[in-house]
């Protein structure tokens, strides 16, 4: 039974090629871009926390109460290099005292400055712009391809009209029915996530290497995502699967 | 087995009530063979849709084996359908993506039937219609005779109760349509199998007990041999 339907599926995979292909190809888009979303997301979220003992890290600061001890440890040759952990009173005050020291100890070198928060939320907004758009592309290209989807579902079950009909006849009852027309689709959603796993392993790996600390990426999302995925075929295409099945028989035979 | 009693069959067209059957009555035991004749047009293979429950009447009651056809839930009628009749279409109706013997092979695979077992059956039968050769060819690769032979094929296969042939041998040529007639009075004699046949042939009509006319969706006559 099983192999029966395996057999029948691949051969109507193959009689409608350019169909098939089409498809696969846009649910392969469509799963990539879904799996990188979704470790995307799982990403912004273990933003904290990617190192397993978080709450259990301490910063070590020395006690030093002035600036001038501060540029002092700098020293002429010291660090070029200088964070200082400032009180946010009256911080213009503070950083011009703070360069006039500068000036007056290490007078060779030229006074600049930038705020740390701004730094990281600069390296960080770029990210997140990035992740943005990502994400307006993937759920783009998810829609995309879900429309796809239900688009070769009602095709598909229109051109099997005919066959449904002759099954039911034959003795098909109506999960019979829908499982035959889902099993098929679950086939291109199946062979959509093979294609896709390792392109959005490829990419997502890549684009981490840019982190210093970063999460791993573990098979499991792969499965989750895939089963998402499946979910959302199943539930696209057994719509059409269930109104074909509950057709009567004679008048899906007389459309010819 | 069958008790057919006011059914009717019509479409509306405007305010016009189009009759393609009216107020037939029938009663049809087990083990009789039945052939039904009639212009075309005269609603014969919509009175075998019906007796095969694969349409519904606008109104009449039709009793099948003692249950109430019109009564039983989809599930049960379909059951019943299932494990009784085989269905013989005067537009074969084989399906495109399957090989012969996988046509054949598909009413036994809805009755559960396990696997070894079905390979014995279809080969089987295939054996008996002299069509081993032909089993991995598609319906598309066939003559409309040969189709026609594995659509009987396929409603014999699952050795049901009621056999319902819309003109099975309109696309035979003579010796293959005795051939076939044969096989069906070999099955009713032999295993008690009900027939009900629908034929333009009077020859092939006179291998019926009982032969209906049907003219304008009403019974014209009954001859009884
Ligand atoms: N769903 C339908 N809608 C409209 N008309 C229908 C429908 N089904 C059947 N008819 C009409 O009912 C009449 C009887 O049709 P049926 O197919 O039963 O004829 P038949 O006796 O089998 O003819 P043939 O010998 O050509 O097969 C025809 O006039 C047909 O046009
Ligand atoms: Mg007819």
């Amino acid at each position: 039974m099983l192999k029966n339907y395996f057999k029948i599926a691949f051969r109507n995979l193959w009689r409608h090629r350019v169909f098939s292909f089409i498809n696969i190809l846009g649910l392969t888009v469509g799963m990539t871009a879904g799996f990188l979303i979704f470790l995307y997301v799982r990403f912004e979220l273990s933003y904290d926390s990617f190192h397993s003992n978080t709450d259990r890290i301490y910063r070590v600061v020395s006690d030093i109460k002035t600036p001038t001890e501060v540029i002092k440890a700098a020293g002429p040759n010291g660090c070029s290099l200088v964070s200082i952990k400032l009180s946010t009173q009256n911080l213009p005050k503070t950083i011009a005292s703070i360069e006039n020291k500068w000036n007056a100890l290490i007078p060779a070198r030229p006074f600049s400055y930038y705020f740390l928060d701004e730094f990281f939320d600069k390296q960080f907004r770029s990210e997140e712009r990035l992740g943005k758009l990502f994400l307006n592309f993937s759920v783009l290209a998810i829609i995309i391809s879900c429309l796809g989807l239900l688009g070769l579902a009602s095709y598909s079950t229109m051109q099997r009209t005919r066959e449904i009909g002759i099954r039911k006849v034959l003795g098909a009852s109506v999960p019979n029915i829908v499982n035959l027309l889902s099993r098929d689709f679950l086939k291109l959603v199946a062979i959509a996530i093979l294609i896709a796993s390792p392109i959005a392993w490829y990419a997502m790996h890549g684009w981490l290497l840019d982190f210093a600390y970063r999460i791993g990426i573990g098979w499991w999302i792969f499965v989750i995502a895939g089963i998402m995925a499946v979910l959302i075929a199943i539930a696209t295409v057994s719509y059409q699967a269930m109104k074909a099945a509950i057709a009567n028989p004679v008048k899906s035979l007389r459309v010819e | 087995m069958i008790k057919i009693e006011h059914i009717s069959k019509w479409i509306n067209l405007g305010n016009i009530r189009n009759f393609i059957l009216k107020d037939i009555n029938l009663n049809i035991a087990e083990g009789e063979f039945i052939s039904v004749m009639g212009p075309s047009g005269s609603g014969k293979s919509t009175l075998l849709n019906i007796i095969g429950m694969l349409d519904s009447p606008s109104e009449g009651d039709y009793q099948f084996m003692d249950s109430d056809v019109y009564k039983l839930k989809e599930k049960q009628r379909s059951n019943l359908y299932k494990t009784h009749i085989g269905f013989v279409f005067q537009a074969y109706h084989l399906i495109d993506e399957l090989t012969v013997y996988e046509n054949i092979e598909t009413p036994l695979i809805y009755q559960n039937i396990k696997n070894s077992e079905r390979k014995a059956i279809v080969a089987d039968i295939i054996d008996r219609f002299q069509m081993v050769g032909k089993k991995d060819l598609f319906p598309t690769q066939l003559s409309g005779g040969q189709q026609q032979l594995v659509g009987i094929a396929r409603a014999l296969v699952a050795k049901p109760k009621l056999i319902l042939a819309d003109e099975p041998t309109g696309n035979l040529n003579s010796k293959q349509g005795e051939e076939i007639m044969e096989l069906f009075t070999t099955l009713n004699k032999q295993d008690g199998v009900t027939i009900i046949q629908v034929t333009h042939s009077e020859k092939n009509a006179s291998y019926g007990k009982r032969i209906i006319h049907l003219l304008d969706g009403r019974i014209e006559k009954t001859e009884t041999k």
